[in-house]
């Protein structure tokens, strides 16, 4: 008898047993080493154990702040401007326009392309003299070449990005948009209620833990953001553009900084932890209010 | 019982010489091949090194039975394949091609072989041009072979300057104003970032040098912030500040920053050797008399251009590092051949037998060869060259668009990082 409770106590762990191995395997594994690896360096094909002194160098030096201070500013922008976007297309589709199994083909293609593909093309749009984009918005910036100024720069991987990601951000909240019962919209009617009215009464407090959740998303894409910046400005001019991931990929990856990279991965780590944990209580409070 | 016996021991024996045998056919097999990292496509035939690499190895695989398996890797990611490769532990090729530059770091990784005394026994040593040997050997210890001598060259579109060619910084600012009225940059070429810190040893270094300054002390240690080098960098500020430089230079596009200069709008253009392969339209400008390759822009009583050299390296720990000797061997032994290998890259070979080949007699490489003697300039190496060289073009490029920037602190700064980082 006993050892039939004990067997059964057991059954669902040693069924979960195979994920949990892969999942550590795959992700807890590396994590832990990564924060091994942040107290190392790497001379000669050798492993030196440098205690905390790869974040010491790294708080020390402004590179560091340039990169935080280039990551939140798209962080902002790009969340902000493809949440909106996305939802606006969202309701769009939602509202049974004609055609919009096309419509949403259309919007997906720029999601099916590879990273690396759609910046090398976005690059090229700015190319000086060649350029279409360049030469049609050339003239809004004193025909200076665009992807020179920072500014720009960041304004050309920004509107990118969000180009690739706004059908993402569309099929979260449209399948957001379709749980929202028929009825309490037929009902509002029957009461007058109708436009922006309904939106801002219905849709968007229902509508509300799907942004949430988009924008959760969206964040933890934005802070790890690598092959866009890469393939479009690779960080520049000078550092303009290179926000954190791109300087851990390039410690870690180019420079075969091994520990220094790893100590960036840490606090891109800490950064995105802190971020989701931001979300979560939003998405708490929200469901305390609803309940 | 006894027949099954008899048979389970005549498959093992069966077994056993099937194994052997693979295991011969194998050992032959490994001895008879060199495993090659070069930069070309050799299905390239538009490409002369291309065409050239390809018919080189065919006459190498005719002439000594060894088998080359070739693997291309762009000349920009060469450096970064190398290193991984080397620190990660996997499988090295026997012969790499690289820049010399690219020779100390790898080194320090621990992916080069020491090949100083199999070298010194060939035929074609005592050949070899001083400037290879100061540049490879050192300490007793060789890690490359250099097979050609390339450079900077500075490229004038004489139509452009009919007062005559600017030499010194001043007469470059002069020019640039004149130039400007007429709608034109003085002087493009690729000042970015990237490409493994390119804008620094060709751009940048050669001015530091002209004003005395440095980019790596004797021990390969970043020595940048200086009153020379700092001079040297308010000087470029001022060229794009003013208009007389363009913003395509500092995109860190290679052929974009060319683009002023092959379609006009540019005086002269700061290039290689190798722009006759590279630049649009050049080699033609420069046959009908339109270009000419001058002096480069001086801060003191000599201007410089950077020398290099192109190498072909062995692994540590190369299966075949013989058949990787006899690679080199059969590109350096033959002067015909390794003056057209040199030709078709428009460098200079390295030996002095090949020098004398009738091909280097024509104007360009007069030119050049002018041009590298009077101006050339050895690249300082460092062990962190690339990660130095890259930090250091991205400064520099910061330092140039964002005028406000403090250039002494900028630069303190980052040689401070470096220094801690990897030393």
């Amino acid at each position: 008898m006993k050892s039939k409770i004990s067997l059964n106590s057991s059954y669902p762990y040693l069924l979960s047993l195979p994920a949990v191995l892969l999942v550590a395997s795959v992700s807890i594994y590396p994590t832990l080493f990564s924060f091994y690896l942040s107290m190392t360096r790497f001379r000669s094909g050798a492993v030196q154990f440098v205690g905390l002194k790869n974040f010491s160098i790294l708080l020390s030096t402004s590179h560091f702040y340039e990169s935080l201070s280039a990551t939140m500013v798209f962080l902002v922008f790009y969340v902000a401007i493809t949440v909106i976007v996305s939802l606006l297309v969202a309701l769009m589709l939602n509202s049974g326009i004609a055609a919009s199994g096309l419509y949403m083909t259309v919007i997906f293609l720029p999601w099916i392309l590879s990273e690396i593909t759609s910046g090398v093309v976005w690059r090229w749009f700015f190319y000086r003299d060649y350029g279409i984009l360049q030469n049609l918005l050339g003239p809004l910036f004193d025909n200076a070449t665009i992807i020179t100024t920072p500014g720009g720069a960041m304004g050309i991987v920004t509107a990118a990005t969000i180009w690739r990601s706004v059908s993402f951000g569309m099929l979260l909240l449209l399948a957001g948009l379709q749980t929202i019962p028929k009825e309490v919209y037929e009902a509002a009617n029957v009461d007058g209620a109708v436009g922006f009215i309904q939106f801002r009464r219905i849709t968007w407090p229902l509508l509300f833990p799907t942004v949430i959740v988009t924008t959760a998303f969206l964040t933890i894409q934005a802070v790890n953001n690598v092959g866009m910046f890469l393939s479009i400005t690779d960080g520049g001019p000078g550092r303009a553009t290179e926000v954190l991931s791109l300087y851990m990929y390039r410690e870690a990856i180019q420079y075969f900084n091994l520990g220094y990279g790893a100590s960036l991965s840490v606090l891109l780590l800490l950064l995105n932890a802190v971020l989701a944990a931001v979300y979560l209580r939003f998405l708490k409070r929200e469901n305390a209010l609803a309940a | 019982m006894k027949k099954k016996v008899l048979a389970l021991v005549v498959l093992v024996l069966f077994i056993c010489a099937g194994t052997m045998l693979w295991a011969a056919a194998a050992e032959e097999a490994k001895e008879e091949k060199v495993i090659f990292w070069g930069f070309y496509d050799l299905t390239d035939t538009a490409d002369s090194r291309a065409a050239f690499m390809a018919e080189a190895i065919n006459g190498f695989q005719e002439d000594t039975g060894i088998m080359v398996e070739y693997e291309q890797v762009a000349w920009d990611q060469m450096d970064n394949k190398v290193n991984l490769v080397a620190r990660s532990g996997g499988d090295m090729p026997d012969v790499v091609q690289g820049a010399a530059e690219n020779i100390p770091g790898w080194v320090n990784a621990g992916a080069l072989l020491n090949i100083q005394e199999p070298i010194s026994k060939l035929s074609w040593y005592d050949s070899l041009d001083q400037f290879e040997k100061n540049m490879f050997e050192k300490n007793g210890e060789r890690y490359a072979v250099g097979l050609f001598i390339g450079g900077g060259n500075y490229y004038y579109d004489l139509a452009s300057f009919p007062n005559g060619l600017p030499e010194t910084a001043e007469e470059w600012l002069a020019e640039g104003a004149r130039l400007k009225k007429e709608g034109k940059y003085a002087l493009t070429g690729f000042m970015g970032k990237g490409s493994g810190g390119a804008a620094v040893a060709q751009g940048y270094a050669p001015f530091f040098w002209s004003n005395g300054g440095s980019v790596f002390d004797e021990e390969g240690k970043p020595n940048w912030a200086t009153p020379q080098n700092i001079e040297v960098v308010e000087w470029v500020r001022e060229m794009f500040a003013k208009g007389y430089m363009p913003e395509a230079a500092f995109t860190g596009d290679w052929t974009a920053s060319e683009i002023p200069f092959t379609s006009g709008k540019a005086g002269a253009v700061r290039g290689g050797s190798w722009s006759f392969i590279y630049m649009e339209g050049l080699e033609d400008r420069y046959n009908r008399g339109e270009v000419v390759i001058a002096a480069p822009p001086s801060f003191g009583d000599q201007g410089y251009v950077f020398a290099n050299s192109e190498t072909f390296a062995v692994t540590k720990g190369a299966e075949n590092a013989e058949n990787a000797i006899a690679f080199i061997d059969y590109f350096v032994s033959n002067d015909e051949r390794l003056a057209g290998w040199a030709n078709a890259q428009f460098g200079t070979p390295t030996t002095a037998t090949a020098q004398k080949a009738e091909i280097f007699g024509n104007q360009f490489y007069v030119d050049t060869a002018k041009n590298l003697f009077t101006h050339g300039h050895v690249s300082e190496t460092s062990p962190y060259y690339n990660e130095c060289s890259d930090a250091l073009a991205t400064t520099l490029q910061e330092l140039i668009i964002n005028q406000r920037l403090d250039i002494q602190t900028e630069l303190e700064e980052l040689e401070d990082l470096m220094l801690k980082l990897y030393w």
